[in-house]
């Protein structure tokens, strides 16, 4: 009986330790969701600024003013995105989003992508090769969330790609299912973090964690991702998604 | 023909200029409130013909300003685009835009400034 009770006080005690910890991790979690989207204010505060100032509406500029601007723009907007990508990890991870269904032209979103990044592809001197199937592949899915995973898996391959390299998109639709590869003759994922790569957890710098948040988004939107890698010789990763 | 009136429901200071200053030499009259309360007076005083409409903001909240709007005959029908910082993707956001039914939804930081304006001009109808 002793034991029954005692027992039965150790499962209790454990229990409201386990309610506050998750209590306060919730907390935690909205306190960074309401600061993160403060930051939204004053990014969009300068680049409005920045616009207004761009098209010479307070004055002329010169050309070397106009290109620094064009830098401090650009530089906004990747703030922008990686606070973006900060709000939807955390409602990721509180079970707050809310997937919305919508037509997406998968190539007209790629091509998109393709043209924001165009100037980094350019700066690295990589070839881009596009494939699509002959009829227009539309899906209903949220596009916001599916640029976030093809801008993330393509910036990974330019950036793991030395000068002159490859990089092709593959577009294929089979039974059903969007099919997309991205392929890079890159410099290979090295052994020992191949199984680290697309783990359920933040485990490794840079590259580590914008695929763990792909792979999140991923599985919310009921995909998967796969990768098959060879050191100096390149990387391609493999999504496959529900139409 | 009469300039088209635009109100701006904003908190921030410069936010409200840098949206103002878009609409400068459009043929605009430009009105302006920061916060729910004087926006939803400031509306149905001046029947603006579209509102720029914040959701947080101090004493009474975008979301709110418009319900009690949808319930003036005016304001039944007068379009408003919501410019916010609040992400559409969650579930009170997305149940209050159902029933309120503006014209249109921006985050401020993905939109342009001449997004904003030629999104209005879609919306009353106005060639460039």
């Amino acid at each position: 009986m002793l034991v029954f009770i005692l027992f039965l006080a150790l499962l209790s005690i454990t229990l409201v330790f386990y309610l506050i910890i998750r209590r306060e991790e919730k907390e935690k979690i909205e306190f960074f969701h309401v600061t993160a989207h403060k930051f939204r204010s004053p990014i969009a505060i300068i680049k409005w600024y920045l616009e207004l100032l761009s098209k010479e509406s307070v004055g002329n500029l010169n050309n070397k003013q106009k290109e620094y601007f064009a830098e401090m723009y650009n530089a906004s907007e990747k703030l922008n995105e990686k606070i973006d990508s900060i709000i939807v990890l955390l409602q990721l991870q509180s079970n707050k989003l809310t997937l919305k269904r919508e037509k997406v032209n998968v190539k007209d979103l790629l091509t998109q992508i393709i043209q924001k990044l165009q100037f980094k592809i350019e700066r690295h001197k990589l070839h881009l090769q596009e494939t699509y199937p002959k009829e227009e592949v539309i899906i209903q899915a949220d596009s916001r969330l599916l640029n976030i995973v093809f801008q993330n898996i393509l910036e990974n391959a330019i950036k793991y790609t030395p000068e002159n390299g490859n990089i092709d998109i593959k577009v294929n639709l089979i039974e059903k299912k969007l099919l997309i590869e991205i392929e890079d003759s890159g410099y290979g994922i090295p052994k020992e973090r191949k199984s680290k790569i697309l783990a359920d957890s933040v485990n490794s710098k840079n590259m580590g964690f914008s695929l763990y948040f792909v792979k999140l988004i991923l599985k919310k939107m009921k995909a998967h991702i796969n990768f098959r890698s060879e050191e100096n010789k390149g990387t391609t990763f493999s999504i496959s998604m529900p139409i | 023909m009469d300039n088209k009136k635009i109100l701006i429901v904003e908190d921030e200071e410069a936010v409200q200029k840098a949206v103002s200053e878009a609409f400068v030499n459009q043929e605009f009259t430009i009105f302006t409130a920061n916060d729910g309360e004087k926006g939803l007076s400031v509306s149905l005083k001046e029947h603006p013909d579209i509102i720029l409409l914040d959701i947080l903001m101090p004493k009474m909240d975008g979301m709110i300003m418009l319900q009690k709007l949808r319930l003036d005959e005016w304001g039944k029908t007068v379009p408003v685009i919501i410019l916010t910082n609040v992400s559409p993707n969650s579930s009170s956001v997305i149940n209050s835009v159902l029933q309120t039914a503006p014209a249109y939804y921006f985050v401020k930081s993905d939109v342009k400034l001449e997004g904003i304006v030629s999104k209005v001009k879609e919306v009353l109808k106005i060639e460039d």
